[in-house]
């Protein structure tokens, strides 16, 4: 039971945490078809709450499961564990290296709707270029 | 005593190995299939508008299938060596997915 539950823990470091970053990442570089500006904050706010999930599980799985290996005494989940706090560190640097290539970093990106602009209602002078119709 | 040689690591680092493919490949699938696209609008091309689900079917039977029974090959080759220096399954099994990926990608880079 104890096994099977730092095994469980284990491996939804391993591929879960990789599962919810590459998400995240692919989301964050698409070009997502987002008719109104709700749509594209909406579309952003999930890719941020994808990815703040991924980051977040790196770090907390491989410490949560070295303390409880630890305490069970289980030495076999203990090793595991202590490696994956250099695999937390790998996917850590990973992810800053695709972070680092990113224009306005990783979260709060929220992207490009295709709404159209309002249209102008006003006339706005412009000292030596334009001037309005009676005006 | 098999399950704890190389024989029975061998075994243990390929489902790690395969594990990480899957892990990709729902992640890429899931990634994606999540992302909206803009209505295409003239479908008389074949295969001009299909949905997400049909795409992802399409490419996985025309390209995804072959790519992975080649990585999957290519895997376990490098598997058998890596067992041997790698005392951790999981190590070995991450290990060979990685130089599996990276021979596979520099043998198509070297060709094209």
């Amino acid at each position: 039971m104890k096994r099977a539950g730092l095994g469980g823990l284990f491996f939804a470091w391993l591929y879960g945490v990789p599962f919810l970053l590459l998400v995240g990442l692919i989301r964050r570089v698409s070009r997502p078809y987002t008719p109104s500006a709700d749509d594209a904050q909406a579309f952003g706010a999930t890719t941020d709450a994808v990815l703040t999930a991924g980051l977040l599980l790196n770090g907390v799985l491989p410490v949560l499961g070295l303390l409880l290996a630890v305490l069970a005494g289980e030495a076999l989940w203990r090793r595991h564990f202590a490696g994956a706090l250099a695999g937390m560190v790998l996917l850590y640097v990973a992810v800053a290296l695709v972070a680092g290539m990113t224009s306005t970093g990783l979260t709060g990106h929220v992207p490009a709707d295709q709404e159209s602009d309002p249209p102008v209602t006003h006339c706005v002078p412009i000292s030596g270029g334009r001037g309005c119709p009676g005006g | 005593m098999d399950q704890h040689g190389v024989r029975g690591r061998y075994g243990r680092s390929m489902a790690v190995a395969s594990g990480w493919y899957g892990t990709a490949i729902a992640a890429v699938a899931v990634g994606t299939t999540s992302v909206p696209s803009a209505p295409r609008d003239d479908c008389a091309a074949w295969f001009s508008c299909l949905s997400p689900g049909e795409s992802l079917v399409f490419v996985g039977l025309v390209w995804g299938t072959p790519v992975l029974l080649g990585l999957l090959g290519v895997t376990a080759l490098v598997a058998a060596l890596v067992v041997r220096v790698l005392p951790s399954a999981v190590l070995a099994g991450t290990t060979s997915a990685a130089l599996g990926v990276g021979v596979c990608a520099a043998v198509y880079l070297g060709r094209s």
